[in-house]
């Protein structure tokens, strides 16, 4: 009776633990720009694409380079480990994942947000 | 107009339905009014549901969800998967499937005179689905949704908006309803517990919904399968599974139903766990509704690779109520019965086989709270009120490993436990084989370069539990073929995870951009691009092109087509890509691709005020000032009256070096009126050899003042070099792979033969005898409440 419990309460009490503690380093924060310059660690920040400034694929070493803003207005340079992702130029976010380093955040993940396309817009019916 | 009155029509007879099914204790009268109430929903659900698919079918672009989601060109089978493309119309595909669920599942409760009260709760499923039709509704107008826009009433857009390319596939035709089906499924647990506890039954009601449980488990797990191989094959995610909270969100009633199956054959060999049993019965279906609610209320928006429609504050609140609704009714009802539920004297010996499989249990149920905690922190962070973050993929990946591990010799062991008491001592033989085969197997992965404690761990699992499987298999298939379902699908698991540790953890990859002609290397691979070729020359909305890639290893050449493709959906701004997939039987070659166009003399982009160094020249620089549109200005016009054939475009520009060369001057191109096409006059830069063409003007919508200009360089007497394709290949192995898909098939037939074994009634009171036994032991004790 005893022992039943004790088996099944160590499996649970170890992995909940475990959880616990590998929690802290598995999870990814979304902040503003000022706060990634701020911080050393991965973080991930959310803002749309500054189609107006410079953009550039980097064929040799696989980099692209391009300007985004944040939420809270602040512009700053991005520079991705990767191709540009496809939906890049008609997505309306942007959320890159990396560090800020040096004068320029250093992304190796872009996930694009597209949600005008999946409802119809007035200007759309307009057009038809 | 007609759609929205059977809708309300739906919903006014599932209400009925579901009152006439509460009310019918001991009432036959009554209970015949539900059914055939119930006849007159599945009835109308139909009729919606035609309706619908037939304006979808006459293009009656009138109703905006089928301005939005179809066109007159998509090919018929695209055509009919719009029915479900969009939020309004997957609620109905819900309800759709529901409903006829529902159908089949009246001859069966009549026939075990389990239909009072059960069918009552189902059809209170089905009215909330319909509720929330009413208010979002498929059959809404274009003049209605834009209502404050002054759309004239009968307004038919000429054409729809047509499917998102991405979705543009058989996959499309075959994964939404399949997954759709199992969703519904998942709510047969959920009414049998609710009934059991309104009609005081504990115990009955589990045999009953255990070959639903079994159903809804195959064919969920069939549809989650399915995403993964569309993931792999069409959509270039580059594996099967991500971790993303969509797909989380349907994993996790999925693990929930299979914990339960588990519960409920312990309960059937040992009469126990029957509170347990109400509890996953409860939470399979309340985790279908939660997973509806993150992904259709559009609370986890920022976190997913997913889009998600903002449906609006209403859709929201429709959708927690719903699921708080039907939360509040399993913790109420059974609040209200806890303390009338009597367990016989169960007491779970240590060296039993319940236990061993409660372990196993307890494995799966950990997996399924990570999986829950971790799709659900962002929603947490939000609740308390810390900064918003999400979970990275790979702390799945650290916590799930060893619980599999566990999952594996658990299930395994178990076979050699006895219900009740088994002899340790007899066990050690048995089990010696197993673990033999499981150190081999490791030894083997070992040699082969897996260095990862971790890893080996769960490959010893994997061989284990692959050889205790199948020698039981070997063992039982002679005596009943029905009775190795269990086995099977625990072989599904093991080799479903050896695929994912090979394909995941030992996938290579590089990233090379090619011209046409130019070759990679890989791995002893050489990939190389041989041009492409345009398909689907019949459609006029898109360029599609499928590129030759061949991937050839000594004498052996195997071509494969990534896609790349441009639709009118995106003003054919982006393409669209498919990876090309190489498949052996050990590995697969998997490219996914990108574009980009490669310039052999840089173009420069200018607005105004704006500078950048020449490109054959970085000493000089050019500062782009203003257009000059002169022409322009004088009218269109010849003074003859002749529509002009070309106008002169300029643009002024300073140009300048480090020497102290300093000049502003005007750069023209000629625009032909016909053709809108523009072509430089070329201006020579200084003393240089250089000319400087102005090719384009790069128009800002927003803001035409903002515009830029586009220039390019060549060399005096040279041509211009124009830009060339670039092929952006993302080359990886992946081991293995192939274990995942035959993995999964095995999971899902596993529970398919099962689900035989517990098909004719007769097969079904057998094993549940204990069960019975019991019941009729208490008989003479029954509830006075």
């Amino acid at each position: 009776m005893n022992k039943k419990y004790l088996i099944g309460g160590l499996i649970i009490v170890t992995f909940i633990v475990l959880a616990m503690f590998s929690f802290q380093d598995n999870t990814t924060e979304f902040v503003t720009i000022a706060e990634a310059k701020s911080s050393k660690e991965t973080v991930q920040v959310y803002g749309h694409w500054l189609k107006d400034k410079e953009s550039k694929y980097n064929a040799d070493n696989n980099e692209f380079e391009f300007y985004m803003e944040d939420e809270s207005g602040n512009s700053f340079k991005v520079l991705h480990t990767g191709s540009k992702p496809n939906n890049f130029e008609i997505a309306s976010k942007v959320v890159v994942k990396g560090h800020y380093e040096g004068n320029l955040f250093k992304s190796n993940q872009i996930l694009t947000k597209c949600p005008s396309k999946y409802e119809g817009t007035i200007e759309e019916l307009q057009e038809s | 107009m007609i759609g929205q009155i059977l809708i309300y029509v739906a919903f006014g007879l599932s209400v009925l339905s579901g009152i006439f099914y509460l009310i019918a204790k001991d009432k036959p009268g009554l209970l015949k009014l539900g059914r055939f109430a119930y006849y007159g929903v599945t009835a109308t659900m139909l009729a919606i549901s035609m309706y619908l698919l037939s304006n979808i079918l006459s293009h009656n672009f009138q109703m905006t969800y089928v301005w939005e989601y179809s066109s007159t060109t998509l090919p018929l089978n695209l055509l009919i998967s719009t029915f479900y493309a969009g939020q309004q119309g997957s609620f109905l595909l819900w309800g759709l499937t529901l409903t006829l669920i529902g159908f089949f599942l009246i001859p069966y409760l009549k026939e075990r005179n389990y239909e009072y009260v059960t069918m009552g709760i189902f059809v209170l499923v089905i009215a909330f689905i319909l509720l929330i039709l009413i208010f979002k509704s498929p059959f809404e107008y274009v003049w209605e949704t834009y209502a404050d826009q002054n759309v004239e009433v009968g307004f038919m857009p000429k054409e729809g908006r047509g499917l998102n390319p991405i979705l543009q596939n058989y996959w499309i035709n075959i994964h939404p309803p399949i997954l759709f089906l199992g969703y519904s499924a998942m709510t047969i647990p959920y009414i049998f517990a609710i009934a059991g506890l309104l009609k005081k039954d504990y115990r009955k009601w589990i045999r009953l919904a255990l070959p639903w449980t079994l159903f809804a488990s195959a064919i969920l797990g069939l549809g989650l399968m399915l995403g993964g191989l569309w993931a792999y094959e069409t959509l270039g995610w580059g594996g099967f599974w991500a971790w993303d909270p969509v797909e989380n969100s349907s994993l996790i009633p999925w693990l929930t139903a299979v914990t339960l199956v588990h519960t409920m054959y312990i309960h059937q060999k040992t009469g126990g766990l029957i509170k347990t049993n109400f509890v996953l019965a409860f939470l399979t279906f309340l985790f279908v509704l939660y997973a509806t609610f993150l992904t259709r209320s559009g609370v986890l928006g920022d976190t997913s690779v997913h889009s998600f429609v903002s449906p609006g504050p209403l859709i929201y609140k429709l959708l927690l109520i719903f699921m708080v609704a039907f939360l509040l009714l399993a913790v109420i009802t059974l609040f209200i019965r806890l303390n009338k539920i009597k367990s016989p004297e169960i007491n779970f010996k240590v060296n039993s086989k319940e236990f061993i499989v409660s372990l196993g249990v307890i494995a799966l149920i950990l997996v399924t709270f990570i999986v829950l905690f971790g799709t659900s922190w962002p929603i947490i962070t939000d609740i308390i009120g810390i900064t918003k973050s999400t979970v990275e993929v790979k702390w799945y990946n650290q916590l799930n490993l060893p619980l599999a591990v566990l999952m594996m010799i658990f299930s395994s062991l178990a076979l050699y436990f006895s219900w009740g008491r088994t002899d340790f001592t007899k066990i050690i033989k048995k089990v010696i084989f197993g673990v033999s085969a499981g150190v081999i197997l490791s030894i083997i992965t070992a040699l082969m370069g897996v260095n990862q404690f971790s890893y080996l761990m769960l490959v010893f699992a994997v061989g284990f539990s692959l050889y205790v499987n199948i020698e039981f298999i070997i063992n039982n298939v002679r005596k009943d073929k029905k009775l190795i379902g269990g086995f099977v699908a625990h072989i599904g698991l093991a080799l479903l995870l050896l695929g994912a540790l090979a394909s995941g953890a030992y996938s290579e990859s590089i990233q090379v951009s090619i011209k046409n002609g130019q070759y990679a290397e890989f791995k002893g691979y050489r990939v190389e691009y041989n041009g492409r070729e345009r398909v689907e020359l019949e459609k006029q909305d898109r360029e599609k092109y499928e590129y030759n890639i061949d991937i050839i290893k000594d004498n052996d050449t195997t071509r494969v087509h990534p896609v790349a493709f441009w639709s009118e959906f995106n003003d054919m701004e982006t393409p669209f890509f498919e990876p090309g997939v190489k498949m052996t039987p050990f590995k697969d070659i998997y490219i996914a691709m990108a574009l980009t166009p490669h310039y052999e003399v840089k173009p420069i982009a200018l607005k105004k005020q704006l500078s950048a160094p020449v490109s054959l020249d970085t000493t000089y620089k050019i500062k782009m000032l203003d257009f000059l549109m002169l022409d322009m200005q004088k009218g269109a016009m010849e003074q003859d009256g002749a529509p002009k054939e070309k106008m002169n475009i300029g643009v002024l520009v300073r140009l300048s070096n480090d020497k102290g060369f300093i000049k502003e001057d005007t750069i023209f191109a000629e625009m032909n009126m016909k053709t809108m096409g523009n072509e430089p006059v070329w201006y020579d830069l200084d003393t240089t050899n250089i000319q400087i063409g102005f090719m384009q003007i790069m128009p800002d919508k927003e803001n035409l003042a903002n515009s830029g200009a586009l220039f390019m360089f060549k060399e005096k007497g040279g041509i211009l070099s124009m830009p060339e394709e670039m092929l952006i290949l993302e080359i990886s192995d992946k081991p293995f792979i192939n274990l995942v898909w035959i993995g999964t098939i095995l999971i899902v037939g596993g529970f398919f033969i099962s689900l035989f074994k517990y098909m004719k009634p007769k097969q079904l009171r057998k094993a549940f005898k204990k069960d019975i036994e019991f019941e009729k032991t208490q008989e003479l004790d029954t509830d006075t409440v």
